[in-house]
């Protein structure tokens, strides 16, 4: 089974455009969907939660139209919003268990063991019996990851799931993600590019609406090996770095700045070779997007909308 | 810092709509009230100017607990909003002083809303000036009343419930616990305002009102037009106490408040991440925990999967709100007022608990709550996921699009359901607490879980539908509020028809005789009707449900076409059908198979009446002198057939040549003996008929017709319905079964705004009492004195009474007859009365007495018997022999409640005291007072017959009561007889401050009941006080025996006073001027009242009074008048059982001048209370002054 997304845009009413003709197809295991806040990755991720519709494009998961047989796609999702709330007056069991009636688990004894289980795997069982109104925002996300897994999903969803989690949990978190996906589409939307370095097989960067490219994080870092370099340079000549080089990142460092630049050469024997990461990739991606200078230099733009090693590529542009 | 503060708050406030909003909404309605007759604040604008300062202070007071709401908006949020908005760490950490920011921030918000409520004082001012006003009516411009409303009533309740809400909104940092304390004042004021109509918790609603509305009113009581046009409420007295009390609570919540609130951020947030601590599991259990695999599970969508993800819902969606704190709140509330109007007393008198009396308690103070709580749950039930956020979890879960909805609507109808079951619960606990345990649990389900319930489905359903079509929770709220104001304010403009308004049904009031009756045949049709509607939005709302996060207008359109299946459009299709092809159904009972009548549409056949026929007022008719009738009833078709046989005879000393024949609507006259040609106007519409007689009828000569008329209710109307003619208990009288020979000025509209309207001149008063044309007539227009003979026949179960001796009885063709014959003359005055009656017989001397009552209220039957031969032997006694030989009360459903005397027999309603509770020694019993008075009426009234003028109730009425209140004063002692009279004073005082056109003297009092009634009770009680009872007792007798049977001219009020003025010694003559002749009220009152012992060991009482006598006109300006009367002046002991102030140690007639005078007594024991009049005796508007207790 696997997601394909074609051509999806989508306008809001005030103006904003929020998808802008998004094509992606999503096979089974995790998938990183790396973009930064309101690059539309919400929206993108409502839609095929069957919360929005957009104004044109196609979504199939599998042979179901998931804009038209939504009820089809909701008995097979799992989907955690990023930004939700609970029930403050009932406890982290009772709201599981009525979830997983709506979900279609009718039968009372199934319905307890999944609850007990996934409870029990997000780290809630102890504090089961307490109300969900005295749960910090990281515990509170741990149960929303909870109920995401109720019923078999065949697609989960999870937007920005990590964030609020302490860093134990979160590993914890994506293990268990990275276990369930092994037989199913898990879309993991987030703006920490580790999340995704960490256990995605493969990914997608968007930006205001547009897949700048895709991919497997690992190809994607080889293709800049050797391409990335750094220095420490005064604070106060950074400006005629930046305007001299592709400058990806900079990070300050006992008084001084440490600079990443981006070139198919070692722009001057002052600079060290640096070992690329997916960070790297994610700021090139996004820096060359915002017109840096070599915008044609390393990343044709067509090679990389696809994510599916070329299998099904090349069916669009993400610009 | 504090101005800076305020100053903040102000600017913030202002810069915000709601305030102008809120200003807009005062002015408006402060403005209508004033322009217009159709918006009423608390009341409707009485017989003063409509800017006096009476009703500038009564509706701005108003105004002030209107206000409350803008009020408790505005406080709610003044400090929460930093603890809302989280912005709290950032002002508690600046160095402003705890004081200066909370009472800046309180008065920022105390003064937006003062503002506010302001805007209502030029609203006023500016609707005075309308060019519609009727200028008599309007009083010029003057600033004090608006002042001293602002400051006295406006300012203080705004900060007294100010203070309190602020400080429940800062203590408890829970805007939803403002609101319910905002409900809890409102609830403890509908309690003070419920007991006002106890006379001795008086003093305490008055200084309980925390609006001062209760004491304005009290204060204001007794005001006729002159004063409520030139005064304004003294502050003295309670009205001042009141607002001192008010203001000191609002200080002392304001101190609480202070005293009590921490500029720290609350524990709530605090305690929040300390779970998120605890909840982190200790790490070595990590390991296991991982390893648990999550199993399989099987998933069920089908219809029955459905089915249980539909119940889980609702049941989600219940408990949520049954254990929801306001709804608690809202519930208790709903309790304590219902349980609090159950206890409420009445008039000094209490009823038997009986269930009927319970639902309709529980429809006047309970559904109010009811209504409350489904409004602002389906608010948050329909917004419940978007509210906690959970709404993308909810909305991607795999349910069909109908399921949150319907789920919604019945968590709503099961918390309806819930809320009745404590209603119910509440008054069955009541019931069985007062000792009454016929429950009729039936009656009670199909009263809440059947009728009421289905009214709520109803309103849920539209709340729900609302709330999803707008998605706006406040728009929602303010439709549904809109609604329930239109459902208050349409029937004020007459607008009625339950065709066009939501959820309405033709009233169906319940008759323990009669049930339900025939109205339940609209009802069901009304509901159906309905439901189809409320279906139908249910079935829209569900296209427009919202799911996920496309809520703009198009994409809801173009979702809603998605979800519009076949299928669906189908049902909306089969929704709309039902609700049009009912609708069509009920239209065609209402206005084609009935006539649809409306208030206006029956003042405008009354216009009609006279507009067309009073041309023919007073011309020479012949009278009836007998009648014969043929009645069969048939109660399961609410129809009537009659033929009757009269006999007319010209009593005037002229021909007669025309026969106008005149019939209640309701009777359809089917056939009549003249012929058909001779009728010269046929006037269907008014039922107006003249026939032109063969040959006029010569004087002294007598024409016999015979008719044949029905009463046939077909199908059901809208409105009211003819609820004479029912199932079990019909009551008709003559009117209703026989046709009237001439123009009958009754009919006539009074009200002179409605006759304004529709172009008629000023209505006419009644006939002056020396009027010898219109003594020629009783309340009958057409008849002296009859004879009077009928057979009636009614279901086999059933009996059939009129007046008149039963000759026979027998069954005939499944049917019941009896027949009736009246051994003396009478008045053309009898009823028909048929029911499923159980009879309670006995006897006094030979007269048989019969009460005929419904087979469950046996309670009072032997009191009712005993009233009634105490009566015959009081009346027998002292004034003249009972003309008849028996007397019989019957009981009729509560459709109307009165009791009436014909003769022979009183039709009595289910609703007057058959169920009355007289087990309480302290109640009044007026059982036993209204029997006396009704069959007082056999002689006020069927012996003595008075002329239809100027002061004829005067003499029937104020008799009867005179009469009753002997009888009553033997059984009952004096405790009771002083509470009695301290209600008739009472309702005297206040019925002539609601006096629309003129107050008049008894002598020519018209039909005003308050004079009738309550000033003769008082007047004649004082005479007889006067002249003792044996005096006055002789000089009725003598009246009686030289009026009694007369033919016309008929006697008058003259006559009577005259009657009366030859019982009085010379001194007391200026009695009857007083009684009777004027309107005279006192101002006494004892301002010192001490005692020392003197040296034989008795008391010396030195008492310091004042008198002043007034007589007023009819509008109420007084004129003192200087006096030397007789009053009594009175020394009392201890108090004892059966003594309503003390042992009367001394208690004699002085004669006193107006002015101080000072008083010195002996008297034998220890004195406790003194003081003048201390029996009320005389009419005095503060009657509470007139006794104090003697100091040493």
């Amino acid at each position: 089974m696997q997601l394909s997304i074609e051509n999806v845009s989508k306008t809001y009413s005030n103006g904003v455009r929020a998808l802008d003709g998004v094509t992606l197809t999503i096979p089974t295991g995790m998938f990183g969907l790396l973009g930064p806040n309101g690059s539309g990755k919400t929206t993108l991720m409502r839609t095929i939660a069957t919360l929005q519709d957009p104004d044109e494009g196609e979504a199939y998961l599998g042979e179901i139209n998931v804009l038209k047989e939504k009820d089809a796609v909701r008995r097979v999702l799992g989907y955690l919003p990023q930004d939700f709330g609970v029930y403050p007056n009932v406890t982290a069991q009772t709201l599981l268990s009525h979830l997983a009636a709506l979900k279609g688990i009718t039968n009372a004894g199934e319905r307890k063991d999944v609850v007990e289980a996934l409870l029990r795997r997000v780290n809630l069982w102890d504090v089961r019996t307490q109300k969900l109104g005295s749960f910090s925002g990281g515990t509170k996300q741990r149960f929303g990851i909870a109920q995401a897994l109720l019923g078999n999903p065949q697609l989960i969803i999870v937007d920005e799931p990590t964030a609020g989690l302490d860093p134990e949990e979160r590993s914890r978190f994506l293990n268990l993600l990275s276990e369930i996906g092994e037989n199913v589409i898990v879309i993991l939307s987030t703006h920490i590019v580790d999340d995704v370095a960490e256990v995605c097989s493969r990914m997608a960067i968007i930006k205001e609406g547009r897949v700048l490219r895709g991919g497997e994080p690992q190809r994607a870092i080889d293709a800049i090996r050797g391409k990335t370099w750094k220095k420490v340079i005064d604070k106060n000549e950074l400006p005629q770095y930046e305007a001299e080089h592709h400058v990806i990142s900079t990070r300050l460092r006992a008084g001084r700045t440490l600079v990443h630049v981006f070139a198919d050469e070692r722009p001057d024997p002052s600079f060290d070779e640096a070992a690329p990461d997916l960070k790297d990739v994610y700021f090139i991606t996004l820096s060359r997007s915002n017109g840096a200078p070599d915008e044609d230099s390393v990343f044709p733009a067509n090679a990389h909308v696809t994510t599916t090693d070329g299998s099904s590529g090349g069916k669009g542009n993400g610009r | 810092m504090f101005g800076q503060i305020l100053g903040f708050e102000l600017g913030y406030r202002f810069r915000g709509f709601a305030v102008y909003l809120f200003a807009g909404v005062m002015f408006l309605m402060a403005f209508s009230a004033i322009a217009t007759d159709s918006v009423q604040m608390g009341g409707a604008i009485g017989n003063a100017a409509r800017n006096s300062p009476y009703e500038i202070v009564r509706l701005m007071s108003m105004m002030s607990a209107i206000g409350l709401i803008a009020l408790t908006g505005f406080v709610a949020s003044a400090v929460n909003r930093d603890h809302e908005l989280m912005t709290d760490e950032m002002f508690y950490t600046t160095p402003a002083s705890r004081a200066s920011y909370l009472f800046g921030r309180f008065g920022g918000a105390l003064l937006t809303a003062f503002f506010a409520v302001c805007v209502a004082a030029p609203a006023i001012a500016i609707a005075s000036t309308m060019p519609w006003q009727d200028p008599e009516r309007i009083l010029p411009f003057s600033v004090l009343p608006y002042l001293y409303a602002l400051g006295v009533f406006v300012l203080p309740n705004l900060f007294l419930l100010g203070a309190i809400l602020f400080a429940f909104a800062t203590l408890t940092k829970r805007v939803v616990f403002t609101y319910v304390a905002m409900l809890g004042i409102l609830m403890g004021w509908a309690l003070t305002q419920m007991h006002v109509g106890d006379l001795e918790s008086r003093l305490v609603a008055s200084l309980a009102d925390p609006f001062g509305i209760t004491t304005f009113n009290l204060a204001t009581r007794y005001w006729t037009v002159v004063e409520k046009n030139a005064l304004l409420p003294p502050l003295d007295g309670p009205l001042i106490m009141n607002r001192l009390i008010w203001v000191g609570v609002g200080v002392a919540a304001l101190v609480f408040t202070w005293a009590r609130f921490r500029m720290e951020v609350g524990e709530k947030r605090s305690r929040r991440s300390a779970a998120a601590v605890a909840a982190v599991s200790a790490p070595g259990r990590e390991v296991a925990i991982e390893t648990v695999a999550i199993p399989k599970v099987a998933q069920d969508f089908s219809r029955r999967g459905y089915i249980r993800q539909w119940l889980n819902q609702t049941r989600v969606e219940v408990a949520g709100v049954l254990r929801s704190v306001p709804f608690l709140v809202i519930m208790i509330f709903g309790v304590f007022n219902l349980a609090g109007s159950l206890g409420a007393d009445i008039g000094g008198r209490t009823g038997l608990p009986v269930t009927r009396e319970m639902l309709s308690m529980i429809g006047g103070t309970f559904d109010l709550f009811l209504f409350v709580v489904l409004l602002v749950y389906a608010g948050l039930l329909v917004w419940r996921e978007r509210a906690a956020r959970m709404n993308e979890i909810q909305d991607t879960l795999p349910m069909p699009d109908w399921i949150p909805l319907t789920a919604k609507l019945t968590g709503l109808v099961v918390i309806a359901l819930v809320a009745l079951g404590v209603a119910m619960t509440t008054t069955i606990v009541y019931q069985l607490a007062r000792g009454y345990t016929f429950l009729e649990i039936p009656l009670y389900l199909r009263g809440l879980f059947v009728l009421s319930l289905a009214e709520w489905l109803l309103i849920a359903a539209l709340a729900i539908s609302v709330q999803t079509l707008t998605n706006n929770k406040i728009a929602g709220f303010v439709i549904m509020i809109g609604y329930f104001i239109l459902l208050e304010v349409l029937p004020s403009i007459d607008f009625t028809n339950n065709l066009a308004i939501y959820a309405t049904t033709p009233p169906a009031p319940y008759s323990d005789m009669n049930g339900y009756g025939h109205f339940v045949k609209p009802l069901v049709w009304y509901h159906v009707y309905w439901g189809f509607l409320a279906a139908g939005l249910v079935l829209v709302s569900s296209l427009f449900w919202i799911r996920g996060t496309d809520t703009p207008v198009r994409l809801r359109l173009r979702e809603a076409a998605r979800r519009a299946t076949p299928a669906r459009i189908a049902a909306i299709t089969a929704m709309l059908v039902g609700f049009v092809g009912t609708g069509a159904w009920i239209y065609y009972n209402t206005h084609v198979l009935n006539e649809y009548t409306t208030g206006r549409s029956e003042n405008d056949r009354a216009a009609l009446y006279e507009q067309r026929y009073k041309q023919y007022q007073g011309i020479p008719q012949p009278r009836v002198t007998d009648v014969r009738l043929d009645v069969d009833l048939y109660p399961e078709e609410r129809r009537v057939e009659i033929k009757g046989d009269l006999t007319l005879v010209n009593k005037t000393d002229g021909p007669i040549s025309e026969l106008h024949v005149v019939n209640e609507r309701t009777l359809e006259l089917a056939s009549f003996s003249l012929p058909e040609e001779s009728i010269t106007l046929d006037d269907r519409e008014i039922g107006y008929r003249i026939y032109a007689l063969d040959g006029p009828l010569a004087p002294g000569d007598t024409l016999e017709v015979s008719f044949e008329a029905r009463i046939v209710n077909e199908g059901f109307v809208d409105g009211r319905s003819n609820t004479r003619v029912v199932e079990n208990g019909t009551f008709l009288d003559n009117s209703h079964c026989v046709p009237v020979f001439g123009y009958m000025d009754d009919q006539e509209l009074s009200n002179t705004h409605e006759r304004r309207k529709r172009g008629l001149p000023e209505h006419e008063d009644m006939a002056p009492p020396d009027d010898i044309i219109a003594r020629g007539n009783t309340f009958s227009v057409d008849a002296d004195w009859i004879s009077y003979e009928a057979t009636i026949s009614t279901s086999p179960d059933q009996i059939a009474i009129t007046t008149g001796d039963l000759e026979d009885e027998w069954v005939a063709d499944g049917r019941r007859y009896f027949h009736y014959e009246m051994d003396a003359p009478m008045l053309h005055f009898f009823p028909i009365v048929s029911g499923r009656y159980e009879v309670a017989r006995d006897a006094w001397n030979d007269i048989g007495i019969e009460i005929y009552y419904h087979p469950t209220h046996t309670y009072n039957v032997d009191r009712m018997i005993e009233s009634v031969k105490q009566s015959l032997s009081y009346y027998t006694t002292n004034f003249t022999p009972y003309q008849h030989r028996q007397i019989r009360i019957v009981e009729f459903p509560r459709y109307s409640g009165f009791a009436q005397s014909f003769a022979t027999t009183i039709p009595y309603s289910e609703s007057v005291h058959f169920i009355d509770d007289l087990r309480s020694q302290e109640d009044l019993d007026m059982l036993f007072y209204i029997t006396a008075h009704e069959v007082a009426h056999q002689w006020w009234g069927h012996q003595v017959v008075v002329a239809w003028v100027q002061g004829a109730t005067f003499i029937e009425e104020a008799m009867a009561q005179y009469s009753a209140l002997m009888v009553m004063e033997r059984d009952v002692g004096p405790t009771q007889m002083k509470k009695f009279l301290a209600y008739e004073l009472d309702r005297y005082l206040s019925g002539r401050a609601q006096e629309r056109k003129e107050e008049r003297p008894l002598l020519t009092v018209e039909n005003q009941g308050y004079i009738h009634y309550r000033k003769g009770s008082l007047a004649m009680y004082a005479l007889r006080d006067y002249i003792g009872e044996e005096r006055l007792n002789a000089a009725l007798r003598e009246y009686i025996d030289r009026v009694a049977f007369q033919e016309p001219p008929y006697t008058n009020s003259i006559e009577f006073v005259e009657a009366l003025r030859g019982a009085m010694p010379e001194s007391l003559e200026y009695l009857i001027e007083d009684l009777f002749e004027t309107i005279t009220l006192y101002d006494n009152r004892t301002s010192e009242a001490s005692v020392e012992e003197t040296d034989d060991g008795r008391y010396r009482v030195t008492l310091a009074v004042q008198s002043a006598k007034v007589r007023a006109d009819g509008r109420g300006v007084e004129t003192e008048v200087p006096h030397h009367d007789w009053i009594e002046i009175g020394v009392f002991g201890e108090r004892r059982d059966g003594e309503p102030i003390g042992k009367p140690l001394y208690l004699e007639k002085h004669r006193l001048a107006s002015g101080e005078s000072e008083i010195v007594l002996v008297v034998d024991e220890r004195p406790v209370r003194a003081g003048i009049d201390p029996r009320n005796l005389l009419i005095d508007r503060v009657p509470s002054d007139n006794v104090r207790r003697v100091s040493s």
